[in-house]
């Protein structure tokens, strides 16, 4: 693993204790330049690890907690009328910064879903006609509660996929509740310090594109989704939105890795966070068994047949 | 396992090639059977409906074989008759048409392929036009195109149609090549005797013949002039010299033919003493299945490969040693000035002076008559002539029949006809007088397609009369030229006009001879001339002359360095055609070296790879490995990770993999 990362990787442990695959597939997303669906119940260190991250990798950081009646200005921005300068000037909403933790996402009305997710597509916010940059990186980790809770609004298929990766955490073991316990909750006082400044996690983003794919592997990420759309055991097939962000995102493991070319494992290691929440149908009673995609890897093989 | 069946109902493969199995045969509709063709009509029914799902299985095997068995012994019977060629071409045809009807197999379809291959080659035998050139390379693009979708269905028509005509265009210069250096075999087998129906002139002419002939435009031989041209009006093509007269009809004498056939044993061939003016030309002709061939008098062979071909008659007329079943080309030289006087004149003399003993009583005394106030036959010939030209005798095509006495009926009563009829009467007429007389058939005129070279068809067909004058020896006569000039001079067209008649009466006439279309006509009769002359004309000769020019001197070492070069060229084409393919075997040779050390490894440890990528599975199998082979299959596996994954020259990795995979294999076998 690149030493940087290493390092960030082994801060967040120490933070969110004995979940270092999801913490890799965290810092996976941000360099692979994918925002990060994390999907869990209430209190499993959601916004711990959200925060370190932010913290570890030298970002501005900002959190909206969502609700029902949060409206869409609420989180990006308003424009109020400034009585000493006789004119209007805009209010930039929490949105303007680096990393923004949207907090249980869906608990929110569409409305405000849908803005969020068209400002990060578009990385910019249009306010009466004027348009807003957002500061570079931006990357935003919205956190979901499973969606069977009451007074939800779980997210439609089609802005799910703007999510590059969505991880769960899950119930941390014996061992890592106990050491949690013992350390104790310092949640608020203690500041991680910048591991990496936002220039060089940059830098860093720019270098997985040149990460090499070889005909095999681009073939392999082919026959995964293919798959997927020929068996009628899939209800949402993978878009060709999804097989690029398979592969994007299996190049910045690669590269997390130390690896300048990408091998089948790469793909595999991604995949289920990739896939996973793509492939399902939010009709379907959400389960949190990453069946769907773990099928999937099952079936196909990674050598050409 | 048995093979994979073809679906049936659907598949686009096996309906193109049912459809061009039905093309092949309707091109072959000459030396196939009928039964033959209505047997491939079935097979090609049956596979269509198949396709279109009326019928869900094709014929039992059974079925077909019991109607094989039958087909078998009907070709056999009829094979007799036919000769080995058209047997096997029949037989050919009907074995696609059974295997068309069973076809379930992609192992079938490629035997219909391949056997349609042959199936086109059949057609060149029997047709080698342009025309059919262009026809049979379509069918070969439908028979590609068929095995094209065989193997990639899902491929766009059109998609498809570009890939054909890129291995075309990949192909066409190996096809040269080849086409250039492959030595010239002469084929293995016997065409059969005789065309069906004979086009063209008659060994026979009753005067009432040539008026059908007259009217096809089919071509009879093309020849090309090195540099002099003949005059217009001498452009007299002798084919036959009829000598036989039995007051109706002329035909070949028996006498001659025998005589010729004697010689012929005794290899005492003609030289006629020649002098004066000559011209050199070629002429290819169209097969007729007859012996005959074209030339202007007095035409001799010109060189040896001529020679070979040629017989010169003792009349004069030149004969193939083999019959016309293919187009021919041969060389000439004739000089015209030159007399028709050396052979074996009085038996020649003799032969020329029978006459049927009765019939024809007006004609008689009309010759008697005239006999009597012209003692000279040259002024005999010429008041013949001079009769001809009174205004009531008419040129036409289509004479009323003339049943008895025809010389009688023409002369005195109808007084309208065409070549044949004045030619017959005249010579008849010098006969009754005791003039050495016959009749000679050809062509005459011909329509200049390019410079010096001329297409002569069929509607040139034209008659005309030799008498004996003394030391003059054969003088030609031409009565027709007298009753309608103009059909000598401007051909047969401006003849009609002037008699108020038309070749063909159609709506097309106007088109057919407005500039455009002549110009047209002379397009591809050029072009059809040139694929004779270039294409269907390369013999042995030719393919020596070539190498001569390329080479100088021919030697045995400079000729075998040309194949070597030629083959070297061809070589590194197809390598060129290949290398990208070849080049992606390379990495599935990795592959298939890396599955055969998982394939070792697996059963040695008994934990199958099933979808496991390669890094992983050397870690989950590493700990039920012997400590060497563990390396060596570490080896293996980074070896193909750096072959498929990483972005290297992969060249030494084959060597190394099929090392490591040896090494593994057999520390394995040691500890077993």
């Amino acid at each position: 693993m690149k030493s940087e990362f290493h390092a960030v990787v082994r801060a967040l442990s120490q933070r969110v204790i004995g979940k270092t695959e999801q913490i890799k597939l965290a810092v996976t997303c941000l360099l692979a330049n994918g925002h990060l669906l994390i999907e869990d119940l209430p209190g499993m260190g959601k916004t711990t690890l959200s925060h370190s991250l932010s913290d570890a990798l030298g970002m501005a950081f900002s959190r909206v907690q969502f609700t029902s009646d949060l409206l869409p200005s609420d989180m990006l921005g308003v424009n109020i009328f400034d009585k000493g300068a006789q004119q209007f000037s805009f209010r930039e909403g929490p949105i303007f910064t680096q990393l923004l933790l949207a907090d249980e996402i869906n608990r929110a009305s569409p409305k405000t879903q849908s803005a969020l997710l068209e400002a990060m597509e578009e990385k910019q916010v249009s306010i009466d006609g004027v348009t807003y940059p957002l500061p570079s990186p931006f990357f935003v980790i919205g956190t979901q509660n499973p969606g069977y809770q009451s007074g939800t609004y779980p997210l439609p298929e089609s802005q799910l996929d703007r999510f590059l990766m969505r991880i769960s955490l899950g119930y941390p073991n014996w061992e890592a509740e106990k050491a949690m316990l013992k350390s104790g909750s310092q949640r608020t006082f203690d500041h991680l310090n910048s591991l990496m400044t936002a220039e060089t996690l940059e830098m860093h983003q720019k270098a997985v594109s040149d990460v090499h794919a070889s005909d095999d592997v681009l073939n392999y990420v082919l026959r995964l989704v293919t798959r997927s759309r020929e068996d009628s055991h899939y209800p949402n097939p993978l878009s060709p939105r999804a097989t690029k962000a398979l592969l994007h995102a299996a190049r910045a493991w690669a590269y997390l890795h130390e690896r300048d070319y990408v091998v089948p494992e790469d793909v595999q290691a991604i995949f289920i966070a990739v896939a996973e929440h793509r492939l399902r149908s939010s009709r379907s009673d959400l389960q949190n068994d990453d069946v769907l995609s773990q099928t999937l890897l099952d079936d196909v093989d990674p050598l050409a047949a | 396992m048995s093979p994979p069946r073809l679906p049936i109902a659907g598949h686009k493969a096996s309906l193109t090639i049912a459809v061009l199995f039905a093309l092949i045969t309707l091109s072959l509709s000459e030396p196939a059977l009928l039964w033959v063709m209505l047997l491939a009509g079935c097979s090609v029914m049956v596979r269509v409906a198949l396709y279109l799902g009326w019928y869900h299985s094709a014929p039992s095997v059974r079925t077909i074989n019991l109607l094989a068995v039958l087909c078998a012994i009907a070709l056999a019977w009829f094979g007799v008759s036919l000769g080995l060629l058209l047997s096997m071409v029949n037989l050919l045809i009907m074995a696609c048409a059974l295997k068309l009807m069973i076809m379930t197999r992609r192992k079938d379809f490629l035997q219909l392929f391949t056997a349609m291959l042959f199936l086109i080659g059949c057609g060149f035998i029997f047709a080698q036009s342009i025309s059919a050139l262009t026809m049979y390379l379509v069918l070969l693009g439908l028979a590609l195109l068929s095995l094209l979708s065989a193997f990639a269905p899902s491929l766009a028509l059109i998609k498809q149609l570009r890939l054909l005509g890129m291995m075309f265009i990949q192909a066409a210069p190996i096809a040269v090549m080849l086409f250039l250096i492959m030595p010239q075999l002469s084929p293995l087998w016997k065409m059969p005797t005789a065309k069906s129906t004979a086009t063209g002139l008659s060994e026979q002419v009753t005067p009432g013949d040539i008026a059908s002939l007259s009217q096809s435009s089919e071509l009879a031989f093309t020849a090309s002039f090195d540099e002099n041209l003949p005059p217009a009006s001498e452009r007299y093509w002798r084919a036959l010299t009829l000598e036989d007269f039995d007051g109706k009809t002329w035909s070949v004498s028996q006498i001659r033919r025998d005589l010729r056939t004697q010689f012929q044993k005794q290899s005492n061939e003609f030289s006629p003493s020649v002098s004066g003016t000559s011209f050199r030309y070629q002429v290819i002709a169209e097969p007729t299945g007859q012996r005959w061939l074209y030339g202007i008098d007095i035409a001799s062979p010109d060189g040896q490969s001529a020679n070979e071909l040629i017989w010169q008659g003792h009349d004069y007329q030149l004969i193939a040693r083999e019959p016309l079943m293919s187009k021919r080309a041969y060389r000439l030289i004739s000089y015209p000035a030159a007399s028709l006087n050396s052979g074996h004149t009085r038996f020649d003399k003799n032969l020329n002076l029978r006459i049927p003993e009765s019939g024809n009583p007006r004609t008689q005394a009309l010759a008697s008559q005239l006999r009597q106030r012209f003692s000279s036959d040259a002024e005999y010939a010429q008041a013949i002539m001079q009769r001809f030209a009174d205004p009531v005798y008419r040129y036409t095509l289509e004479p009323e029949p003339m049943q008895t006495n025809p010389v009688d009926m023409f002369l005195f009563d109808k007084q309208a006809g065409f070549c044949s009829h004045y030619a017959s009467t005249m010579a008849y007429l010098l006969r009754l007088a005791n003039i050495p007389a016959r009749m000679v058939t050809g062509y005459h005129g011909g329509e200049e397609i390019s410079p010096n070279v001329f297409t002569v068809r069929q509607y040139d067909a034209h008659a005309w009369v030799e008498a004996w004058l003394g030391e003059r020896g054969w003088v030609r006569f031409d009565p027709t030229s007298v009753v309608a000039p103009a059909r000598l001079e401007f051909g047969l067209q401006r003849a009609l006009e002037e008699s108020g008649e038309t070749i063909n009466a159609s709506a097309f006439d106007g088109l057919y001879q407005s500039a455009g279309f002549t110009e047209l006509r002379r397009f591809f009769a050029n072009v059809d001339y040139l694929w004779s002359r270039w294409v269907l004309g390369f013999d042995a000769h030719s393919q020596r002359n070539l190498f001569k020019r390329l080479l100088g001197e021919l030697s045995a070492g400079k000729l075998a360095i040309l194949f070597v070069c030629v083959l070297f060229l061809i070589a590194a084409l197809l390598a060129l055609y290949f290398l990208p393919s070849w080049q992606r075997q390379r990495i599935v040779q990795h592959q298939r070296l890396y599955l055969l050390g998982v394939e070792a490894v697996a059963s040695y440890a008994g934990i199958p790879r099933s979808t496991q990528p390669p890094q992983r599975y050397c870690e989950s199998i590493k700990p039920h490995l012997p400590e060497a082979a563990r390396t060596s299959f570490e080896n293996l596996t980074l070896a193909f990770i750096d072959a498929s994954y990483r972005q290297r020259a992969s060249s030494g990795l084959v060597s190394e993999m099929k090392q490591s995979l040896k090494q593994l294999r057999r520390n394995l076998r040691r500890k077993k």
